[in-house]
């Protein structure tokens, strides 16, 4: 059976129920306390009725007078309580009528002499009709029951009817008004009309909802305003980030990168490759511990927020250079964190094209162009710097100036052409003997060639060694074409610094002279210059 | 000498009543019974008994209506006035077979009455005693 889901049914339900359920009990509990009562009633009713019959029946005991007590026992037997009449008198005489097998409730009544005190003459035995009592207490509860039950259901109805119009049915349209209403449809977070202009509870929830309502529709509908905003400038930062040339990332405190653009990610994918090596910023760039190093760096608070850097990557089998941006990362809206700048920006744009026309450039500016050696200018400024070092480090600088002997005739005979390639053979000879990195080798000017070397203890037989091996390497002939070779020989002049000048230009100028002295003795050897005259070790 | 003047008070009351204060109980001189016992006088007058106890049947008399005389022997005899030993008699008029005394006029009625018939019983103050009945119950006052 399904009930109604309606409140104001429910508890009309209920209330009937319940009512039914007490005016059952409770008629119950008065008909048994009901029925003892008349029982009582009844018994003294009887008693009463006997003792009306009293003197009569005395006198017909005391008479014996059979007609007599016949007629007081039918006139006793024509009441309703009372079943059943016995009466015994003088004589022997019983006269017994009706049912009188019940002795437990019989009445009893002892006749007396009615001129004699103390003499009994006789008993009136009634016997009240306990079926009769019994139906009477019924029907008097039967009364009762059913006006209880019609009272119960009278107010159950009514009460029911007031819930359902003050309570329920207002609460039904509140439902019906509220249903109507999609918080996602700010429109339709309208005000609840309900004409519930009363004071009572209902009233004061349709007006604590409405003024609720109005708040959310407020505040729903700024969000929304703003959302919007916000998603706008979300998109345009968004295509910003993502359009952007240059690769932008983000680092961690571990320096791991935690939010990339598509343009950070073309930089370090290796062509074929769907993803990064790693996402850990400085393993992808060579050179990690020092980067390392500068990210913990720019971490301190002392530094300054923005530090720009070139730096080399190597990804797959390319060389790339990077011009990066690395700016701490205060969030602004919570400028109180424990850890601030802990987050670092790096923007990012390859610039290795640059970077290589400028390495480019720079070695055009400080090299021959022909013999890729150091120019005369660029040399001499590493020359200063060498000596300024080995004097303040009490090093030694040797340095030989190479003079390529008989050179002109080869230009003259072969050509110029002829005479570039011997000077870009020789150079390669130098380059070949010495480092680039840590000597210095200049083409000093038309065929003189510079070469210096820092070494912490001189020794003349070694780097006479050096020179004679140079000297010997230079005196390998020379191809200049499929037919033709060529020997070139070279005097090489020796000095020390700083023992031999402790400016350039004195070093310098005994150079020369010691490689001039050495042309002067008949070329092809080396010489250590010495002061005012020079030796021929050779 | 108390008592003398109890009984002095008491005929004293009587006398102003002008009325014997002592009823005797009498038959006619030829009836068999010697004596009635207080109880055997109440049941024949009462309409107990219509017989003697030796089984003649009983005539009792009784005073004029509303006289002392016959109050006073009810009052003596039942302790009841006449008006409710009237009551006890209407009470069994229509149903019962009891039937109340004969009413004579006088106590010399009742003299004469009790000369003629055999099985008549009377009650007279014992000042009008005669020897022409015979006294079976002596009413005392007490």
């Amino acid at each position: 059976m399904k009930i109604s889901q309606k409140l104001y049914v429910r508890v009309a339900l209920s209330i009937a129920l319940v009512s039914v359920l007490v005016s059952l009990a409770s008629s119950t509990l008065s008909y048994y306390s009901g029925l003892n009562e008349k029982k009582e009633t009844n018994y003294l009713l009887v008693k009463q009725l006997a003792q009306t019959m009293e003197k009569t029946a005395a006198i017909s005991a005391y008479l014996a007078d059979r007609e007599l007590s016949q007629e007081i026992v039918n006139g006793l037997l024509g009441n309703d309580l009372v079943k059943g009449v016995s009466l015994s008198g003088e004589a022997e005489m019983v006269i017994a009528q009706g049912s009188i097998n019940n002795q437990a409730e019989r009445v009893s009544i002892k006749l007396m002499h009615p001129f004699i005190a103390d003499i009994q003459v006789g008993t009136l035995n009634l016997y009240p009709d306990d079926k009769y009592i019994q139906e009477q207490a019924k029907k008097a509860s039967k009364k009762e029951i059913m006006l209880m039950v019609l009272h119960s259901i009278v107010i159950a109805f009514f009460v029911s009817l007031l819930v359902h119009r003050r309570l329920t049915r207002p609460i039904q349209d509140l439902t019906d008004s509220f249903a109507t209403i999609d918080p996602s449809v700010p429109h339709t977070m309208r005000m609840l009309t309900l004409k519930q202009g009363n004071r009572d509870e209902i009233g004061k929830l349709v007006t604590g909802i409405n003024s609720l309502m109005h708040e959310l529709h407020h505040t729903i509908s700024n969000e929304r305003a703003l959302r919007e905003k916000t998603q706008e400038l979300e998109s345009k930062f968004r295509l910003i980030f993502e359009q952007a040339s240059a690769g932008i990332c983000l680092l961690d405190e571990q320096d791991t990168i935690t939010t990339y653009n598509p343009a950070f990610a073309r930089y370090f994918t290796i062509t074929g490759h769907s993803d990064m090596a790693t996402l850990n910023f400085p393993l992808l760039l060579n050179n990690e511990e020092r980067l390392q190093e500068l990210l913990k760096e720019i971490r301190r608070d002392d530094t300054p927020d923005q530090i720009t850097l070139d730096i080399e990557c190597t990804i797959g089998q390319t060389n790339k250079w990077m011009h990066c941006l690395f700016a701490k990362l205060a969030d602004q809206r919570n400028n109180q964190r424990e850890t601030p700048g802990c987050l670092i920006e790096v923007i990012l744009h390859d610039v290795t094209e640059r970077t290589e026309r400028e390495f480019q450039t720079r070695f055009e500016a400080d090299h021959d162009p022909l013999t890729h050696l150091l120019n005369r200018r660029a040399g001499e400024k590493k020359l200063h710097k060498a000596l300024f070092d080995s004097m303040k480090n009490q090093h030694h600088l040797v340095l030989m100036m190479i003079d390529l002997d008989k050179f002109k005739p080869v230009n003259d005979t072969f050509g110029h052409e002829a005479g570039d390639k011997v000077l870009i053979e020789i150079a390669r000879r130098i380059k070949n003997r010495f480092c680039l990195t840590t000597d210095i080798c200049i083409r000093w000017g038309g065929d003189e060639f510079v070469v210096a070397r820092k070494i912490d203890n001189f020794e003349q037989t070694l780097s006479a060694q050096q020179a004679e091996d140079m000297l010997q390497d230079i005196l390998v002939p020379i191809n200049i074409s499929e037919y033709e070779q060529c020997e070139i020989g070279a005097s090489i002049g020796i000095v020390i610094g700083p023992n031999d000048g402790k400016v350039l230009h004195e070093l310098m100028v005994n150079a020369d002279n010691t490689m001039y002295q050495v042309k002067e003795k008949g070329r092809g050897h080396v010489a250590f210059f010495e002061n005012k005259k020079t030796t021929n070790v050779t | 000498m108390k008592l003398p003047h109890f009984l002095y008070l008491g005929f004293a009351l009587l006398c102003s009543n002008a009325v014997s204060s002592e009823f005797v109980v009498v038959v006619n001189k030829g009836n068999n019974i010697e004596a009635l016992s207080k109880r055997e006088v109440i049941d024949i007058y009462m309409g107990r008994y219509m017989t003697f106890p030796d089984g003649e049947s009983a005539q009792p008399l009784d005073l004029p209506a509303q006289s002392q005389l016959k109050n006073d022997f009810y009052l003596k005899l039942v302790n009841q006035d006449e008006r409710k030993i009237n009551a006890y008699w209407a009470r069994l008029l229509f149903s019962g077979r009891a039937k109340p005394p004969e009413t004579v006029k006088s106590v010399h009625e009742v003299l004469q009455k009790l000369q003629t018939s055999e099985y008549s019983i009377a009650y007279i103050p014992a000042s009008e005693l005669t020897d022409n009945v015979k006294v079976v119950y002596r009413l005392n006052e007490n």
